[in-house]
């Protein structure tokens, strides 16, 4: 019979285990003791919102009904490189707009919650969040509270923080004001609107017909075309300063709509290349006219949003081109694409430089669209969506689609002057 | 982020020690001698590097997901306290000569506000990409120049640069120490009050890198 | 507790141990909040709160707790405090919340709470435990506080967030103004204290010596007669 022998216990094993247990004890009911107290003392979203809101703005009271979804027609603006994130309406109606500033120190941006009283002034603003702006702080917190308060949003704001040592940040911030102040004067319906305005004048000069057409801004750029020189003045002269350029559309037919000046309003409306239609007081001799005629704007659809490519200069073959995007994050290029015949006349690709590089600095695929300023080099426009589709940057494609937009434009134009001429 | 950005923010014009006010103790105590202040600003960042690197995937991947945000403070100092004792039995070893450097130091670096700072840090910037609403500027107060989105990379980078800088510091201040020890003082002011203000000397140098 | 007992802890956590200036500990709050005497009053009460809860459980557990694993347990329980007291601060008074920042969630590694729990706490017993903590916290409050208000006042004109004149030296508002404070406070504190040491024992001294004198005198007289 196996007798069974009693093993003798290890002192230091049940030490061991002891100490285990009771740390584990200890963690299990502090743990409990937390979640309990992080259910009573637990905050949410909404009361998130009013603290940020409080500092600005006293018992906000948010209008249910009211869809905090901005429109997307007017919800970003490559002038302030803007974006709207977020709307509220309040009882009182008052707006508050949750709206992004970019153009800050190190191109980045900042985020604000923005008061636009039902008067149409702003009624104050607060940072939310910032990407990058290290310096945000030196802003001193009092004086913020003044800065801007009592403007009326008809038009552009100028900066207006006195005593704000962080100049870039300063920027951004006049950015998202300018973009909250847009906002509000286009979709919202508040103070004056010059934009509206010109919309509506376009749409007398069409006539009959256009009452319900769809107008999408092209934020021209103020990237520079050659020097100083930028996209805008390009197609101005020294007279006539362009204000807007509408793409307007009934469904069949596509307009680019010029308005120039600021007490009366110049139109000039063209249609695949050729002037359309010009109001009154504008004659043929006019130089933006033959500017406008000269510099044609293209089209192009990538995906959910619309790129244009103007060519703002061409000097015996070497077009200036700048691409333009309407969408989210605005991001500019301005080529310089030199182009000369092929064998069968068509135009081919002898050279691009980049004279305005849009791609956000220090980006990670800069280099990769750099890349493929050298690789589309050679292009025909009956190659050159097989040439793209080889070397397109993943990680970059709009900026990416730009450039093909602007080198396409450029070939677009050759072959049509040779047409022409033969 | 601009890792350039990181290195003159963490060296300089963030200092934790400096402009922060973190991982002070240390700071004062174990600066008499330059080799001590050495040891033990690498212990610290050492630990910092290892705090990011395992800290950033533990909010983001576990706390985070399960919405157990509320436990990052018993999470985060346990944690930290396992990895020092970690890291001692490894130096002890398989490098004896590091931990006759930095050993003796580990222990006290647990209790390094410095290194929970980090921490909170490298994941409360990761969280305010997650939490849709919550200001930064709530959870850090006054943290200047760390306002930004970070990913893993950047965290564990952060780590070394803010201990490289708290290291910078405290050898610093041995040297200064050491020279202050030749001088004749008031009875008043020996020990600490010295001590502090030659850190309030250094402090005003730092200060500067904030200005440009 | 005898009152003597009670006297001479709460002696030794507002004075003879001050934590800020006699024993320097906690510096990094020290230094950090003080530019506003209210934050010094929030931070001081948050440290009140976790050092008497602290020192309370620590000195129930005192003898289930295995000495192996004391740090981490006391680590967690100082850890649960800090987390209830920082939720509750930021459920009710989200200003305070929003100015403490992150110095919030490091009372944890502040020296003071882990160092009386290991050097107190852990082998006393509870009343004397809690009042330790009590006192020690509120010693902790009243340096700080001292100097949030000399920094607020030069450095901002200010006093508890109300401006007082325009004059302000910003120096004082600065790190390196939080260091010579920090640096003058302990000098002129440690001056007191040791002047007024100095004739506690000298008056001690003297008592004894008279009483002694009288004892002589009186045998003196006894001889006589």
């Amino acid at each position: 019979m196996a007798e069974k022998v009693k093993k003798p216990k290890n002192p230091a094993l049940i030490a061991a285990v002891k100490a285990v247990a009771v740390l584990v004890c200890i963690c299990v009911v502090c743990v409990t003791l937390l979640a309990v107290c992080n259910e009573l003392m637990y905050i949410s979203d909404d009361e998130r919102f009013d603290r940020s809101l409080s500092k600005i703005y006293y018992g906000f009271e948010k209008d249910p009904s009211f869809s905090t979804t901005p429109v997307s027609q007017f919800a970003s603006n490559a002038a302030y490189k803007g974006q709207v994130k977020n709307v509220y309406k309040g009882k009182t109606g008052d707006y508050i707009i949750e709206v992004l500033g970019g153009g800050g120190y190190q191109d980045g941006s900042v985020t604000l919650y923005v008061v636009i009283k039902a008067d149409a002034t702003i009624g104050g603003w607060t940072v939310k969040e910032n990407v990058n702006q290290s310096y945000i702080d030196n802003l001193p917190s009092n004086a913020g509270s003044s800065w801007y308060v009592g403007k009326e949003v008809s038009g552009d704001l100028e900066l207006d923080m006195t005593g704000a040592t962080v100049r870039l940040t300063s920027t951004a911030i006049n950015n998202a004001i300018n973009m909250a102040a847009y906002y509000a004067r286009s979709a919202l319906g508040l103070g004056e609107n010059p934009e509206a305005d010109a919309q509506e004048a376009v749409k007398t000069l069409l006539g009959e017909g256009y009452e319900n057409a769809t107008f999408t801004n092209v934020n021209l750029s103020t990237a520079t075309v050659d020097g100083t020189k930028s996209v805008v003045d390009a197609l101005s002269d020294e007279d006539n300063k362009l204000s807007y350029l509408f793409r307007v559309t009934n469904g069949n037919d596509v307009f680019f709509a010029y308005v120039y000046g600021e007490e009366t309003l110049k139109m000039v409306i063209v249609k695949d290349g050729e002037i359309f239609s010009k109001s009154e007081g504008v004659s043929d001799e006019d130089e933006f006219v033959a500017n406008i005629a000269a510099n044609r704007i293209y089209t192009f659809t990538f995906g959910n949003y619309n790129a244009y490519a103007i060519i703002t200069g061409n000097a015996e073959g070497e077009y200036t081109v700048a691409g333009l995007k309407v969408g989210v994050t605005p991001k500019d290029y301005v080529l310089s694409v030199k182009i000369e015949a092929d064998t069968d006349g068509k135009g081919k690709v002898s050279a691009i430089t980049a004279k305005s590089n849009g791609y956000v600095p220090q980006g990670p695929a800069q280099t990769d669209t750099d890349k493929l300023l050298t690789s589309l080099v050679g292009a025909r426009l009956d190659n050159i969506e097989s040439l793209y589709n080889t070397n397109k940057v993943t990680g970059a494609t709009q900026s990416a689609n730009l450039i093909r937009a602007a080198v396409e434009a450029a070939l677009t134009a050759f072959d049509a002057a040779n047409a022409s001429s033969n | 982020m601009d890792v350039f950005a990181i290195i003159i923010a963490a060296l300089f014009a963030d200092n934790f020690v400096l402009s922060q006010f973190l991982g002070i103790c240390p700071f004062l105590g174990v600066s008499k001698k330059i080799s001590s202040a050495a040891g033990m600003g690498l212990a610290v960042t050492a630990v910092m590097v290892i705090t990011c690197a395992v800290c950033y995937p533990i909010y983001t991947f576990l706390l985070a997901p399960l919405g157990l945000q509320y436990l990052n403070i018993l999470v985060f100092i346990l944690v930290i306290a396992a990895l020092v004792q970690i890291l001692e039995m490894v130096l002890k070893r398989f490098s004896p000569g590091l931990y006759s450097a930095m050993g003796i130091y580990l222990p006290l670096v647990t209790t390094n506000c410095a290194i929970l700072g980090i921490a909170k840090i490298v994941t409360a910037v990761a969280a305010s990409e997650a939490e849709a609403g919550y200001t930064l500027d709530v959870i850090f107060g006054k943290f200047v120049n760390i306002h930004m989105a970070m990913g893993y990379g950047e965290a564990v980078l952060s780590g070394l640069f803010y201990g490289l800088g708290f290291t910078l510091a405290i050898v610093l201040l041995a040297g200064l120490r050491i020279k202050a020890d030749k001088l004749h003082v008031a009875k008043a002011l020996k020990g600490f009050p010295i001590t502090m203000l030659a850190a309030c000397f250094m402090a005003m140098a730092f200060y500067v890198f904030t200005l440009i | 507790m005898k009152l003597q007992r009670f006297k001479e802890i709460a002696l030794d956590g507002t004075v003879r141990q001050n934590p800020t200036f006699r024993l320097v500990l906690g510096t990094c709050p020290t230094l950090a909040l003080t530019t506003a005497a209210i934050k010094c009053l929030g931070m001081g009460a948050a440290v009140i709160f976790v050092l008497v809860f602290s020192n309370l459980i620590i000195s129930l557990l005192r003898n289930v707790i295995p000495d192996k694993v004391r740090i981490p347990c006391f680590i967690v329980i100082i850890a649960t405090f800090v987390t209830v007291v920082s939720m509750f601060i930021e459920a009710f008074l989200p200003s305070l919340y929003e100015s403490l920042g992150m110095y919030l969630a490091l009372i944890v590694v502040n020296c003071i709470i882990l160092g009386r729990a290991e050097s107190f706490a852990s082998h006393n017993p509870v009343l004397d435990s809690v009042c330790d903590g009590l006192f020690m916290g509120i010693g902790f409050t009243l340096s700080l506080t001292l100097m949030g208000i000399v920094r607020e006042v030069l450095g901002k004109g200010m006093l508890f967030g109300a401006t007082l004149w325009n004059f302000k030296i910003e120096f004082f508002a600065k790190p390196a103004g939080a260091f010579l404070t920090y640096a003058l406070f302990i000098a002129i504190f440690n001056v007191c204290y040791n002047a007024v040491e100095r004739k506690l024992k000298h008056k001690a001294a003297h008592k004894a010596a008279v009483a002694e004198h009288q004892t002589e005198s009186a045998v003196a007289i006894t001889k006589e007669a």
